[in-house]
């Protein structure tokens, strides 16, 4: 099976996924930081994948996982969450490359405002 | 005047994520946060700087926030600090777990602040209670001096300090004079009156001094990293305070106290809270016998060479 991910590839954001911690000045600065690191993390997850590095990509789900809700995503941080058990259950490369597009997905969508 | 206390945090979380984030939202509490990814730098961290709350993550590499908390517990240096679990590890299972194991509280990832602050000052606020109350548990009722208890667990602690850091230390112990003639003659509710004052002039000393009520009329004082020539000094201090007390239930009554001054260097050997207790006491006893109103140093006496 193959599976088809390109590590560079940036979704154009057709669908804005708005933090909904925008209006918290409080955090403000760091939301817009967390959304500027994004295409880094995603291309992180991508190429843990590709190298078949399922510790790295679980310790990257795992971290969306407590920290995204944090700034405002929690859809993110719950889908993160299905991800990473999808790791720690050892389930069939399948199921995590579905996971992890769903999370990356939504992380591309990622907007501060 | 008194210092305002600031609380410590500890945050103990893999996620750089989460300590960012925990600054911002902590950023104008009136706290002191300190953090760490590391669950084993965490141990070391909540050893030396006795936070009063520490945020727990439950799943770690290496040491895992269950383990964590056992060994916290179970260290009598750690074992009062408070535990919040921080945790998306939100099964109810993880939950009581971990109350189980003695954490405060919990909190669910993703928080949200002003739970996260409000919780947080409830720990704070049951920490203090509760370090109040241990406080009060040992602290004599009458004198508003440390108690017998605290005495005897600080002297151990003091001595085994002197030693390993070779730091000056001196045990002074105090014992008012003919006290029991006072309490005969003017009632009890004098020579209560008697010890609040002199309570009062030993309490007056350096904040380091340690002055405790050791029991009915006799007072002992722990003088850190002082020698005996200053100890001394500072005793001779208490004992003209005292003897200059102007009484005005009685005008013109002199009430006296004796002293035994002793410090490390010339305790018996081997040094332990009881060796220098006792030579302490020897110089006390010598003070009442000289005829009271004095104070008097144990010197060591030089070993005989053959």
């Amino acid at each position: 099976m193959e599976f088809n991910i390109n590590p560079n590839h940036q979704q154009q954001p057709t669908n804005r996924l708005v933090s909904t911690y925008s209006g918290d000045p409080e955090i403000h600065d760091l939301v817009v930081e967390f959304v500027r690191e994004m295409p880094h993390r995603v291309r992180l997850a991508n190429e843990a994948f590709m190298r078949g590095d399922r510790l790295r990509l679980q310790f990257w789900a795992h971290q969306m996982h407590g920290g995204a809700g944090g700034y405002g995503f929690l859809e993110i941080s719950k889908k993160a969450a299905i991800l990473e058990n999808t790791i720690s259950t050892n389930q069939p490369l399948e199921n995590v490359f579905q996971a992890l597009l769903v999370v990356t997905n939504l992380c591309e969508r990622a907007s501060a405002n | 005047m008194s210092e305002i206390y600031i609380p410590k945090i500890l945050c103990v979380d893999d996620s750089e994520l989460i300590h960012t984030l925990l600054r911002a939202r902590l950023k104008n509490e009136r706290l002191e946060l300190h953090s760490t990814t590391s669950s084993v730098d965490g141990l070391l961290m909540a050893k030396t700087i006795k936070p009063d709350v520490i945020l727990l993550d439950i799943d770690m590499p290496k040491m895992d926030g269950f383990e964590f908390i056992t060994r916290l517990k179970s260290d009598p240096e750690t074992q009062e600090i408070a535990v919040i679990f921080v945790s998306a590890a939100n099964q109810s299972q993880d939950r009581v777990r971990g109350l189980d194991q003695g954490a405060v509280d919990f909190i669910a990832k993703p928080f949200e602040p002003i739970e996260l602050k409000a919780r947080l000052r409830t720990a704070l606020r049951l920490q203090h209670y509760v370090r109040m109350l241990a406080q009060r548990a040992q602290i004599d009722g009458l004198s508003g001096l440390w108690n017998r208890s605290y005495f005897d667990k600080r002297l151990d602690a003091e001595i085994e300090g002197a030693g390993r850091y070779k730091k000056a230390l001196t045990l002074v112990l105090a014992d008012i004079d003919g006290f029991k003639l006072t309490n005969d003659r003017y009632g009890h509710l004098f020579g209560d009156t008697v010890i609040e004052r002199f309570s009062n002039i030993l309490n007056s000393g350096r904040a380091s001094d340690v002055a405790c009520r050791w029991g009915g009329e006799e007072f002992a004082i722990i003088l850190r990293e002082t020698t005996m020539a200053e100890a001394f000094d500072v005793t001779e201090r208490y004992r003209i305070q005292l003897a200059n007390v102007v009484w005005k239930e009685h005008p013109g009554l002199v009430i006296t106290a004796s002293f035994g001054v002793c410090d490390v260097t010339n305790a018996d050997s081997p040094l332990t809270p009881k060796s220098l207790f006792l030579c302490a006491e020897q110089a006390l006893y010598k003070a009442k016998s000289d005829g009271r109103n004095r104070v008097e140093c144990f010197i060591k006496k030089p070993e005989k060479v053959s």
